[in-house]
């Protein structure tokens, strides 16, 4: 079984232009994958649809085998910094316990019970920011921000990881940090982190596929610079280094 | 006045202990209801749901039923216009909230005008008289108070994570829009219950300044709730005491009093960054 199957997949905003056509997109059991491509492309689309925001128009569509809603709970997410205001009066504890809402929709009145605050507190050890809990997030850099949304994404014991753009405000220290945390994560859980650049991924991702309307696969050693071309459809310049490659569209903001 | 003078009229004048326990339950509604009006940044839709209030006030009085029910009821309407047009027609929310807010308040003074008798009452509904208030509103106001604060002790997780991430929220199934009514529902009950107080025109502050003074010193929702509470009842208390004593309308005075201490608490903030 795989963990996310979507076959021959057709979705479109306004039913003349196809935002994403023809996909194939199956990643198997603790894979470690990445999904980049172009602003407009259809990154965010897919992340949508794997989420459960979005139908698709047209094909298969399965996440844990089942449809994206059933399996909301299973999955684990991390949005973008963008999504909230970093001023918000709000500490460490309360965004992860967010993490415990929506196990039981049955349940009408929302308190978090012990159990799920014990279950934070592990989840905080285990990503080493339990002296964090009690700080605002206004308060955290970067790379401890990004912790808290993974500690978030991990509180209901997710078998998918979807991460958005993880790495986008942070410095390269921080960066290989989260990464760092991500392949430990691997070895129990799938994960899945959409990028807009590649910079981070060659080192711990085995499969990269590239979205521009529709889906190709590439492995991260075989990405060459022709692909790239292809799927940006104007010219970019990759840079090669030791264990990764970076990859920047001309003219291309770095925020999406 | 010295306060020993104040404190024996309030012992022997109910008017004054009738506005001491109003000030203390506008200050906990306000407190409780502050953070979430600051956190999601609708003090201009609380400050639309508040006009409309005197459009309902003007018909009941009119045709002569309960000016608190008029209030409640336009009040309630004008969240979920206000909440269906935010939702569903985000391009004209801004003309649809100047809209409702000036015709509430135009709907309000014509059948005022019309009510024989009734004019007199139509500054202390605008600027509120917090000395005037009743047994009978002060019942109702406890009333209302317990709804909200029952309503945001049950749902505080929800209502915090929608306000927090909305992405993530609708992802857990989370019914974003029934909490944004909900919130505009209870933000309408708040203005109603406030209205006594400070009157229309003044709600928006005492739902807005006590908030944001204490979120200058407090960095999470239960901490600026708290410092809202206890900083709102200072202020209302200290409003009635001034007021009362300098013989000035009460409203206005809490609400400069609330705007000096806020402007005081932004200018500590400001030298010492």
């Amino acid at each position: 079984m795989f963990v996310i199957d979507i076959e021959d997949l057709y979705f479109s905003y306004d039913k003349n232009n196809w935002a994403l056509k023809e996909v194939e997109f199956k990643v198997r059991d603790k894979e470690f994958v990445g999904v980049i491509g172009p602003n407009g492309g259809g990154k965010s689309t897919l992340l949508k649809l794997i989420l459960g925001e979005l139908f698709p128009d047209r094909g298969k569509l399965l996440v844990l085998g089942r449809p994206p809603l059933e399996a909301v709970s299973a999955i684990g997410y991390v949005p973008q910094h963008v999504n909230f205001k970093r001023s918000f009066p709000i500490s460490v504890m309360e965004v992860v316990l967010m993490g415990c809402l929506g196990k039981d929709t049955k349940k009408i009145f929302s308190r978090y019970t012990l159990e799920d605050r014990e279950k934070v507190k592990k989840v905080l050890e285990r990503l080493e920011i339990m002296h964090l809990s009690k700080r605002a997030i206004g308060e955290l850099s970067g790379g401890q921000l990004q912790r808290v949304l993974i500690a978030r994404a991990l509180v209901s014991d997710p078998k998918l990881i979807l991460l958005d753009e993880p790495t986008a405000s942070l410095d390269a220290n921080s960066e290989a940090g989260v990464f760092d945390l991500l392949s430990e994560l691997n070895k129990e859980m799938t994960i899945v982190v959409v990028s807009h650049d590649v910079a981070f991924v060659s080192r711990y991702i085995g499969r990269v596929a590239c979205v521009n309307q529709r889906l190709s696969w590439h492995l991260v050693s075989g990405l060459q610079e022709v692909d790239l071309q292809k799927m940006y459809s104007h010219s970019v310049c990759a840079i090669h280094h030791d264990h990764d490659i970076k990859i920047k569209s001309r003219g291309e903001n770095d925020v999406e | 006045m010295m306060l020993s003078d104040f404190w024996s009229a309030l012992l022997s004048e109910a008017f004054l202990q009738n506005a001491i326990i109003g000030g203390a339950l506008a200050s906990f509604v306000c407190g409780v209801m502050g953070p979430f009006v600051y956190v999601r940044q609708i003090g201009y839709v609380a400050g639309a749901i508040a006009h409309t209030v005197l459009g309902g006030m003007g018909m009941a009085f009119y045709f002569g039923f309960s000016p608190m029910l008029g209030a409640l009821t336009s009040a309630v309407a004008a969240a979920f216009l206000i909440g269906w047009v935010s939702l569903y027609h985000r391009d004209r929310e801004d003309s649809i909230i100047n809209a409702l807010w000036a015709a509430g308040m135009a709907v309000g003074i014509i059948f005022i005008y019309k009510t024989p008798g009734y004019d007199v009452q139509l500054l202390s509904y605008l600027f509120g008289n917090i000395l005037m208030i009743t047994y009978d509103d002060l019942k109702l106001m406890a009333v209302l108070g317990v709804i909200i604060f029952t309503c945001i002790m049950l749902f505080y997780p929800k209502l915090l994570a929608v306000a927090f991430d909305e992405e993530f929220a609708r992802i857990r199934k989370i019914n974003v829009r029934f909490y944004y009514f909900m919130l505009l529902v209870l933000i309408a009950i708040t203005t109603v219950l406030l209205v006594q107080i400070v009157g229309l025109v003044l709600v928006i502050t005492l739902l807005v300044l006590p908030t944001a003074t204490a979120a200058t010193f407090k960095r999470s929702m239960v901490g600026i709730m708290g410092g809202a509470v206890v900083g709102g009842l200072l202020l209302t208390e200290g409003g009635v005491f001034l007021s009362y004593g300098l013989n000035l309308p009460s409203g206005p005075t809490v609400i400069l009093l609330c705007t000096v201490v806020y402007l005081l608490a932004i200018s500590y903030r400001w030298l010492k960054s």
